[in-house]
């Protein structure tokens, strides 16, 4: 397997939400997260797809993960959301950090729904290391071209890349 | 030219424990551990600890994990620890060559000594009893800066196993 860098983006300072583009044709894309954090406890980071134009903050995301944490394991899933609302949850703004590999499916064919793999791990409020497993998808057939993220607190830190995978 | 990279292939043969050393640096923030081909004198699970920066393996009760433990014969199980002295669930180990299958690994923000270290892993292998597979994530709960990391199996020697590090860069 290979990567190609498509885009990237490094978060400085408070940021409630921003995307990330160059999503440009039918293959598979890796979204790869390091260090994000947020600026306050317990805040979250969700996400959204969509292109240039905006995200698509309609309800038409579902997800169904399953949540590896020190506390204990634990069903999540969702229907019909206005975000995939599981990507970090209750996040402990100092001290850890989160880091993500999500693969990204169908995003660029206008005949099919979006897929998405989360694998994700962050230090949750408590101190203890959480994450989810699974998948989401976006039940529109719509071209995607860029991936939302913020909308449950500031984002202060982070490098968020797009890969296509070769 | 790809921006996932090698860093490391290192393969041993009848050893007790495996270290990967001076791999991770301030070049990548995260990195692709593959552990495969393993074979073993004992089946049971593969132990994974860290190294900082000044060459130590780090054994203090600094690491947390959560996995779900997943079998071919039974349901899956949940094992989870906290502030414990390593991560016991980085894989498996068994008796017949590469029997112990393989385990893939993302490690988040190892050299940074300003954040904890993070990782996800699955695997797939197989025991005496069938297939056997794990989906995890841990952290190593201080801020400190790991450049490497020590592999061993919870009992018995590693008959013959091979670790790659490879590097995602970010341009």
């Amino acid at each position: 397997m290979g990567l190609l860098q498509v885009s990237t983006t490094t978060i400085t300072s408070p940021t409630a939400s921003f995307s990330i583009g160059g999503i440009d044709d039918n293959s598979t894309y890796m979204l790869a997260i390091s260090n994000a954090n947020v600026s306050s406890q317990n805040e979250d980071i969700y996400m959204r797809v969509g292109t240039s134009s905006g995200a698509d903050t309609s309800a038409n995301y579902d997800y169904a993960s399953k949540t590896l944490y020190s506390g204990g394991l634990i069903d999540n899933y969702a229907t019909n959301q206005g975000y995939f609302s599981n990507i970090f949850i209750n996040m402990r703004s100092v001290d850890g950090s989160g880091g993500a590999i999500m693969y990204l499916h169908n995003f660029y064919d206008s005949t099919s729904s979006s897929f998405v793999t989360f694998d994700n791990v962050h230090t949750y409020t408590n101190l203890y290391p959480y994450g989810v497993q699974g998948g989401g998808v976006h039940t529109v057939n719509a071209q995607q071209t860029h991936i939302y993220l913020g909308y449950g607190g500031n984002i202060t830190s982070g490098t968020y890349t797009i890969y296509k995978v070769i | 030219m790809s921006n996932l990279r090698l860093i490391n292939e290192t393969s041993a043969t009848s050893v007790s424990s495996i270290s990967v050393t001076d791999v991770f640096s301030a070049d990548f923030d995260i990195y692709k551990v593959v552990i495969k081909d393993v074979d073993s004198t004992a089946e049971n699970y593969t132990y994974m600890k860290l190294i900082n920066s000044s060459g130590s393996i780090v054994t203090a009760s600094v690491y947390d994990y959560a996995t779900e433990y997943l079998r071919s014969y039974n349901t899956a199980t949940p094992v989870i620890g906290v502030a414990t002295g390593v991560f016991p669930r980085f894989g498996v180990q068994n008796t017949g060559t590469s029997d112990g299958g393989t385990t893939v690994a993302y490690i988040f923000n190892p050299y940074s000594s300003s954040t904890y270290t993070h990782f996800i892993n699955q695997h797939s292998g197989q025991g005496s009893l069938g297939g056997v597979g794990m989906k995890g994530l841990g952290q190593l709960r201080e801020n400190s800066s790991i450049t490497g990391m020590n592999i061993y199996p919870a009992s018995g020697t590693f008959d013959a196993i091979t670790v790659q590090v490879f590097g995602i860069r970010v341009d």
